[in-house]
């Protein structure tokens, strides 16, 4: 497996590869097709009609202990929501899994027949362990103030459901390092943010040692997010990341 | 090459072994494989499901043949898997949908044309224009939801063109059943077409009732619930045709003859060498199974297996576009519908039970119809310019 593999062969998808037949599928369909009255908005319409009738996909766990009880009373009052659970619940499914994903770029790493030019695997793997640090910590924070690290809240599912991809694409033996490392990009950009999030809802609670341990685990992040990025930008136009960088 | 049933013998029973590794091999590529090699696979999952669904009931239903029957299931369960991991994971299920319509389109044409018995090809032609009509459905779907072109999985093969509107398929379960072919004079072919359209249909219909729950979007699970309630009628139509009063033993040999009829006409069409190796080895393997099962049928039943088969292969099934053919169909019998086990030509013929029943379903929304609302295929996707212009 080369490191990128962007090259011209037998692609069959596209409609000029027969323009001749091409060109009597879309002429047929213009010329045989009654379609039935209306658009796509009502598609939209449709989905509007079941958001009406539907409910939420789950709700944050009731805390199982005392102290959980309080400062979920203490959110509440605070906020009027449930917010910063359900977002730490988030953190904690993302950063666990954002690990099974430098576990899967490593193996694509290792795969790879000609690792001249590649990032340093040493950077590769500190950012795993961070990643595997920044789980614990989470989770550690959630049960400082009570709660259930092993619940899936709402937006730990979701970020599941929106994460699916990645999975998909990184662990495929047929994507190349650098169509997997440009998956990681993907995450480390939705790390960041989430994690600035987090931070300004730990902060309007008060809850001082979580910004601390939070900041602390975003300025690594944004050390991934930079560096992933530049090493995604120098591979697909020079084939090799720079020396400098590492 | 031509395959003999009898005098091939293929790779014996206990010669005929996989490893995990053997069973996930390196998928086909949906970028540059021939639409038709995607064809070739999923039908032949859907033969190879049959053969394993069809063992279990027989099994239920007759304990002397249970072992037997339980040892050539293994090897099926194990080609199935091999073939059906061929499909990459870089479709969509909703691509894989397309093409799963596509094999419905193009095998059901090539065997509506083969056909030699006038009243089962009308079947397969009347089919052939639904299947044809859920292919413009999930193209609109697959569209507006994906963002994508249904024509990167169809290669330019496979019209997409509203046929009989899905609206006007649901009809009473009266209405779906159809005449049999007589086990005592029709050909080979004719059992073969029966059983191969039928197992299509059937794996369609498990697939869609799988999927559908993995869509988020109301009209796209709505639309996969109405589809899926088609391919239902479908496999009670094809499996009406095959006569019931097959004996169990002459069902199984029918089948297995039917196997090795699919991996033979796999062979002579595929284009990608390393998938053909794999058609060629399954071949043997299904006339390793021809031959246990013909031993079997000549203990239980005492008679010639050549009183039901002539050793002679039919001509293998043509995987080709069949543009022309299914326009042709369009034109002539879009209106066409069933009542009770006949066709008749014309829509105001329907009868009040299967109106009665269309209308209480449709009662309520029809996602056939919203997910195409003014929906007209173009390349590209309908939100692009026309791209296929000269510069």
């Amino acid at each position: 497996m080369e490191t990128i593999e962007a090259n011209l062969g037998i692609n069959k998808t596209g409609a000029l590869t027969s323009i001749k037949e091409a060109l009597k599928t879309k002429e047929g369909a213009e010329s045989l097709t009654t379609p039935p009255p209306g658009d796509s908005s009502l598609l939209g319409e449709n989905r509007v009609l079941y958001m009406q009738e539907g409910g939420p996909v789950g709700t944050v766990p009731v805390p199982m202990t005392v102290k959980g009880l309080m400062s979920s009373a203490q959110e509440k009052l605070m906020m009027g929501n449930h917010v910063f659970m359900d977002k730490l619940g988030e953190r904690i499914a993302f950063e666990r899994t954002g690990t099974r994903l430098y576990e899967a770029l490593i193996s694509k790493y290792q795969g790879t027949s000609d690792q001249e030019g590649l990032p340093d695997l040493i950077t590769i793997e500190q950012f795993y362990m961070e990643e595997l640090k920044h789980f614990n910590m989470a989770a550690e924070i959630m049960m400082k103030l009570g709660g259930d690290p092993t619940a899936m809240t709402p937006s730990a599912d979701i970020a599941g459901v929106a994460g699916m991809g990645w999975i998909q694409v990184i662990n495929d033996p047929r994507t190349t390092f650098l169509q997997s490392l440009e998956t990681i990009l993907q995450a480390e950009l939705v790390d960041n943010a989430c994690w600035e999030t987090l931070i300004e809802l730990a902060a309007n609670l008060g809850l001082n040692e979580a910004v601390d341990e939070f900041t602390v685990a975003l300025q690594e992040e944004i050390i991934h997010l930079r560096t992933v990025k530049q090493w995604v930008t120098e591979l697909n136009l020079d084939g090799k990341v720079s020396q400098l960088l590492q | 090459m031509s395959i003999n049933l009898f005098t091939d013998k293929g790779t014996p029973l206990d010669q005929q072994r996989f490893t995990w590794k053997d069973l996930v091999q390196k998928p086909l590529s949906k970028l540059n494989d021939d639409a038709f090699t995607r064809i070739r696979v999923i039908l032949m999952n859907g033969i190879e499901l049959e053969a394993v669904r069809f063992s279990h009931a027989c099994a239920r239903m007759n304990a002397e043949l249970q072992l037997p029957l339980a040892k050539i299931r293994r090897v099926e369960q194990h080609q199935a898997t091999l073939v059906n991991w061929l499909l990459g994971s870089d479709h969509s299920p909703l691509e894989t949908t397309i093409g799963y319509e596509q094999v419905a389109i193009e095998v059901t044409a090539a065997v509506a044309l083969k056909e030699p018995d006038p009243y089962l090809a009308q079947t397969y032609r009347y089919g052939l224009l639904e299947d044809f009509d859920h292919m413009y459905r999930y193209t609109a779907l697959l569209d507006r939801l994906e963002g994508k072109d249904s024509n990167c999985i169809l290669q330019n093969y496979t019209d997409i063109i509203p046929g009989r509107p899905t609206v006007f398929e649901h009809r009473d379960p009266a209405d779906d059943l159809r005449f049999p072919y007589d086990r005592h004079s029709a050909e080979l072919i004719s059992k073969f077409h029966a059983l191969t359209i039928m197992a299509g249909e059937q794996q369609t219909h498990n697939y869609y009732m799988n999927i559908g729950p993995l869509f988020s979007d109301p009209t796209a699970r709505q639309l996969y619930a109405e589809i899926a309630s088609i391919e239902e009628q479908h496999v009670t139509q094809y499996e009406s045709i095959i006569d019931p009063d097959e004996t169990w033993m002459e069902k199984w040999l029918i089948h297995e003859a039917n196997e090795v009829y699919n991996y033979y006409s796999c062979v002579m069409s595929e284009t990608n060498p390393r998938i053909k190796a794999l058609w060629e080895r399954f071949l043997d393997y299904e006339l390793g199974h021809f031959q246990a099962v013909q031993e079997i049928f000549k203990q239980i039943e005492m008679r010639d297996p050549l009183e039901i088969i002539s050793g002679k292969l039919p001509a293998p099934l043509e995987y080709k576009s069949h543009r022309n053919f299914v326009r042709e169909v369009l034109k002539k019998e879009v209106d066409y519908r069933s009542v009770g086990k006949e066709y008749v030509t014309s829509s105001e013929e329907e009868t009040d039970r299967s109106l009665q029943y269309r209308d209480y379903m449709n009662s309520e929304g029809i996602p056939s119809e919203t997910v195409a609302a003014g929906y007209i295929y173009k390349p590209g996707t309908e939100n692009a310019m026309n791209l296929l212009r000269k510069h």
